[in-house]
């Protein structure tokens, strides 16, 4: 038992030094390949965003900061199927839809929903620019278009 | 670009193949034969089977490189518990699946939850309540008064002020410069160092500070604001030096050792003759002699490491808190939000000093602050706080995940279909 276990000690000295070595070697190699497919996919094709909405200012504190990626299409309301879900108890289940056609943005209310855009009440499809603000209910959001 | 994905399957089987080779060696070793060894062992893989298995099932989206670091860790250091003493090692065990669960905790926290921004005042609160309750009511160990008795266990609440402190500080500083939040930052900052520096845990002083700094210029980017901390550290640290007689102790029996060897300098001087003694290669598992290092089991374990596995060991140990520590950074670089991305500096940068702290301490680069090796060494506060840790971090990458995969869905699926293709190709 005694030469069994002089011999596991030895042969461990080696073999735990190799597994150490493996085992950091994989990572930083998957670290390496995983940096690189994120680089190439970022330059592999635009991204599904085309634009970003950021709160700046809100009744309730929490809703600040946050950043929405707008897509083709983005429903913004307070229902939990909306692209743009915002629990706020001014914003309605379908509040507004923010859309593209080509380059250009447009915002149009749904239903009875008060919309503003640089703080005027907007009645039906309306252009957003690049650095407009944007209010549905008691949220304000400023307009990054990619 | 094709998409290469981490198979595990054989970082975790290496993983495998040293934990049961090394506690073979223990137990074979026994004399008698320790029942506890094998126990420990299967609990030890059970656990980390059982752990790894769930979390990347049920979040797909996690961090594994960092994952597997932390097991990898968490097992060295559970391995020469056992060598050292095998009641340690139960109770790191028993830490270790306490810690596991704060960690999904925590996961899901910071995935689920929005309501962190809001918790300032609250963690404020909390941690100088904390600070003072131990030193009014704490127990003085190895030093320091750092620990408060609750029922059969002791607990450190510093280790859980050093994570609030990190959401202290992301949700003042994660909207730009505001004098009023930055004096708030500053206030807790500074009685939470007051509070530890009177209850002479260094260690985490030297945390916290260093954390603020780091986070205060991530989210500033001012080089006036990072010069001004430094200096004030510098001042601060000076000041230290001058009134408190235990800064001054430290300090001289780092300049020295061996001019007390058998008083305060014991310890560094057998913790450097372990290092030493190890080799690069190692004297191998259970042919060191980590018992005449004061403390080994916790502060330094690092020594006991390099004694029986090797210098080499050692720095591969050390280049795995590196790796952990820039996966931290790189999830705080893909966050979609400021205040993830502090909070993700703020848990890279603990681990980062901690560790370093810990390490220089032990090879006598730094004097000794009584600090504990995240993962690997014995401590129920501290592996739990380091398991928060890796949480939160893993809780902000998944988030990360799942946003990328959102935004780019349309490349993922055009890579997959290539993949799929090549796949098929080579069939």
């Amino acid at each position: 038992m005694q030469t069994l276990l002089t011999v596991l000690i030895e042969i461990s000295r080696v073999l735990f030094l190799l597994i150490a070595l493996y085992v950091l070697l994989r990572i930083l190699d998957a670290s390496a390949a995983e940096l690189a497919f994120k680089r190439a996919i970022r330059r592999s094709g635009p991204g599904r965003f085309m634009g970003v909405l950021e709160v700046i200012d809100a009744r309730h504190s929490e809703f600040i900061g946050e950043r929405y990626g707008l897509k083709w299409e983005n429903e913004i309301g307070s229902a939990r199927r909306c692209d743009i879900r915002i629990s706020d108890p001014k914003v309605q289940k379908k509040h507004a839809i923010v859309f593209f056609q080509g380059t250009q943005a447009f915002v149009a209310p749904m239903g009875k929903a008060r919309v503003y855009v640089e703080s005027r009440l907007v009645s039906g499809r309306t252009e957003l620019h690049d650095g407009d603000s944007l209010q549905v209910g008691e949220v304000l959001m400023v307009v990054t278009l990619l | 670009m094709r998409k290469r994905s981490l198979h595990t399957g054989s970082i975790v089987s290496a993983i495998l193949l040293f934990e049961i080779t090394a506690f073979a060696i223990l137990a074979i070793g026994s004399s008698p034969f320790d029942l506890r060894i094998p126990a420990i062992a299967v609990g030890a893989i059970g656990m980390f089977l059982f752990q790894y298995g769930t979390i990347t099932a049920f979040f797909p989206g996690c961090d594994r490189p960092s994952l597997l670091i932390v097991n990898f860790l968490a097992a060295i250091g559970l391995i020469m518990q056992t060598r050292i003493n095998a009641e340690y090692a139960i109770r790191q065990l028993l830490w270790m699946g306490i810690g596991m669960v704060g960690m999904v905790v925590a996961l899901v926290g910071m995935r689920r939850l929005t309501f962190w921004r809001k918790t300032r005042i609250p963690f404020i609160a909390l941690s100088l309540v904390l600070l003072a309750a131990t030193l009014v009511f704490g127990s003085e160990q190895y030093g320091a008064t750092n620990w408060i008795k609750l029922g059969g266990f002791t607990v450190q609440p510093s280790e859980f002020v050093k994570i609030m402190t990190v959401f202290v500080l992301a949700s003042l500083l994660d909207r730009g410069k505001s004098v009023p939040k930055m004096l708030l930052a500053l206030f807790h900052v500074g009685a939470c160092m007051l509070l530890l520096l009177m209850a002479k845990d260094l260690g985490a002083v030297l945390l916290i500070a260093g954390t603020a700094i780091v986070m205060l210029y991530a989210a500033t980017g001012s080089k006036l604001l990072l010069g001004l901390s430094f200096g004030t550290g510098a001042v601060g640290a000076a000041a230290a030096y001058k009134l408190f007689s235990h800064v001054r102790t430290r300090v001289a029996v780092w300049r020295n050792p061996w001019a007390d060897y058998h008083g305060s300098g014991y310890q560094i001087v057998q913790g450097l003759i372990g290092i030493a003694s190890g080799g690069l290669f190692g004297l191998g598992l259970t042919r060191g002699a980590p018992g005449a290092i004061p403390v080994v089991h916790a502060d330094y374990i690092f020594a006991a490491i390099c004694q029986e596995f090797g210098l080499i060991f050692g720095l591969i140990v050390i280049g795995f808190y590196l790796v952990f520590v820039v996966r931290g950074v790189l999830i705080a670089m893909d966050s979609r939000n400021s205040f993830d991305a502090l909070v993700a500096v703020g848990c890279a940068t603990l681990i980062c000093l901690q560790s370093f702290i810990i390490i220089a301490g032990v090879c006598k680069l730094l004097p000794l602050t009584g600090i504990t090796m995240p993962f690997a060494s014995y401590g129920g506060s501290s592996l739990l706080s380091c398991y928060l840790i890796l949480g939160v971090l893993q809780g902000i990458a998944i988030k990360n995940n799942d946003i990328y995969r959102e935004e780019f869905e349309d490349v993922y699926d055009r890579l997959e279909a290539d993949e799929d293709d090549e796949w098929e190709d080579d069939e």
